[in-house]
């Protein structure tokens, strides 16, 4: 499987807050999710990717190609939405969209002008006078018009609304037909990663605590809910980001035949529920645990 | 890369068209006031008229790219930190050179009128200005424009008290000794080089500083941290 993307033990420090090891890879023609709250790390990861800021070890490489040293020709493959959009505001959508978009070798103004036109986006208004989803719809053409070839979104849906939300995520999904681009996309908000990616990698206190296929991490992970009586500190303990509560504990776990086993050889009269999670329960227990470690 | 330079240099002006009406009316009103006060300083009014312009134009190109986060932008698609940097002392220098000839013609052509010789005066004293925006452009791109113009301010100011005191001395001591006036005493001339090579020489210093200006420009700017 070709690789687009291969983060390996990428460690960048600040002085309150660092990366720890950093380890995932993206393969060619897929979405991937990159989940985790605000301040977890994912923007950081993000300008390493870009090499908008520098780190301290380990390695990045972007088709196959080390991210410090072909920076240059990387960027020019690469379309970049950040969480915030910057455009000369008193310059018009058209204009700003033909300035940036000229420093990409490969730009397609026939496409940059039908994408204008796709997202219904007035190319002859000021910046100023656009909403922010228009904005972000702006900084998506402008990724996309040179087609590249990896997508990296940092939080492009935080801040809309679900009507705008769930639009560009048909864009992206659109986008992700064509085999030849794949798609990293960060978020704090788990239904829409829920809803497009088929990789999701989940990033806590800078450390990757999850990553793998959507569905694999749907299949495995479990949420269990316990009676209390039932409630002891081994079975607890087999759990991730134990809830308890005055009928009983809640928790997750990727090893449920397990947990089952060990309840049932304990308290054979166990009465639990088993359920499936929603990547928002995982990235909530997630959190939980991390935070009492 | 000339490609990207030459984009990057015409954005520059490009984002700045809307306020040639602002321009245009700050300097026929600073031109009109200085002139009315002394009428016959008129390449001094030209040359400052000229200095506006261009510290306007490197204040605003500044502006515009903090104020809206586009440096943050540009930084992110495939162009050199050091054509940003390069660009913006293309633009600049285009802006000096049409500055420069514009500034020598109106002081020619009026110096022709009043039968006097100040057009080399004034294009020196341009010069002058140009090495003193040598001296602002690095600590802008080291910086950002908010604090450079602050710190620039008084860097300014410092220079001008450092002037008018030397060319009031100067004026002194040529009075004592019944020499040139003040105007010319700050050129201090040789007194066999002509005037057109000193000019020539003085415009080959400033280009040089220049030069030098847009080198550690480069390298502040590599270091400066956007994100």
């Amino acid at each position: 499987m070709d690789v687009v993307l291969n983060v390996d033990r990428l460690v960048k420090k600040y002085e309150k807050f660092s990366l720890k090891e950093v380890s995932f890879r993206i393969p060619k023609g897929y979405i991937m999710g990159f989940i985790g709250r605000n301040g977890a790390g994912k923007t950081t990861v993000i300008k390493c990717i870009m090499d908008l800021i520098p780190f301290e070890a380990g390695s990045i490489q972007v088709f196959g190609l080390d991210s410090r040293q072909h920076s240059r020709e990387i960027r020019s493959r690469i379309g970049y939405v950040s969480e915030e959009q910057y455009f000369y505001e008193n310059m018009t959508a058209g204009w700003n969209l033909d300035f940036f978009g000229g420093f990409y070798p490969n730009r397609d103004r026939d496409l940059a002008a039908s994408l204008m036109k796709k997202f219904d986006i007035d190319p002859s208004k000021k910046v100023s006078e656009l909403s922010k989803g228009m904005k972000v719809k702006l900084a998506l053409a402008l990724a996309l018009a040179h087609r590249p070839e990896l997508l990296i979104l940092d939080e492009p849906t935080s801040g809309l609304d679900p009507v705008i939300r769930n639009e560009l995520l048909e864009l992206l999904m659109e986008v992700v037909q064509d085999e030849n681009c794949s798609i990293f996309f960060s978020s704090h908000i788990t239904s829409d990663i829920e809803k497009i990616a088929d990789y999701v990698t989940f990033i806590e206190g800078g450390r990757i605590v999850i990553s793998d296929e959507k569905d694999a991490i749907l299949d495995r992970w479990r949420l269990f809910r316990v009676e209390s009586r039932y409630g002891s500190a081994g079975l607890a303990g087999r759990l991730t980001g134990v809830k308890t509560g005055e009928f009983g504990f809640s928790g997750i776990t990727d090893d449920p035949e397990g947990f089952v086993r060990e309840l049932k050889s304990k308290y054979p009269d166990a009465r639990y529920t088993m359920e499936k999670v929603s990547l928002d329960d995982l990235l909530v227990r997630i959190v939980k645990e991390e935070n009492a470690e | 890369m000339k490609r990207e330079l030459v984009r990057l240099a015409v954005k520059d002006f490009q984002v700045q068209a809307r306020s040639a009406k602002n321009y245009a009316i700050t300097l026929i009103v600073f031109l009109a006031v200085f002139l009315l006060m002394s009428p016959m300083q008129y390449h001094m009014a030209l040359s400052m008229a000229a200095l506006i312009t261009l510290y306007r134009f490197i204040n605003s190109t500044m502006y515009e790219d903090e104020k809206n986060n586009t440096l943050r932008l540009i930084d992110s698609l495939p162009v050199g930190r050091e054509n940003v940097v390069k660009a913006r002392y293309l633009s600049t220098g285009i802006l000096a050179v049409a500055l420069l000839i514009i500034l020598g013609v109106v002081t020619a052509i009026i110096d022709m009128a009043y039968g006097s010789d100040t057009a080399g005066l004034a294009i020196c004293m341009f010069l002058f200005y140009v090495i003193l925006m040598s001296v602002y452009m690095p600590i802008g791109f080291r910086l950002g424009y908010i604090k450079a113009v602050n710190i620039n301010r008084f860097i300014f100011l410092g220079i001008f008290i450092l002037f008018g005191f030397l060319s009031a001395l100067m004026g002194n001591l040529a009075r004592q000794q019944q020499g040139p006036g003040p105007a010319e005493g700050a050129m201090i001339l040789p007194a066999d080089m002509s005037p057109v090579l000193v000019m020539a020489l003085f415009a080959v210093v400033t280009f040089l500083l220049y030069i030098v200006s847009m080198k550690v420009s480069v390298v502040f700017y590599k270091k400066r941290e956007l994100f």
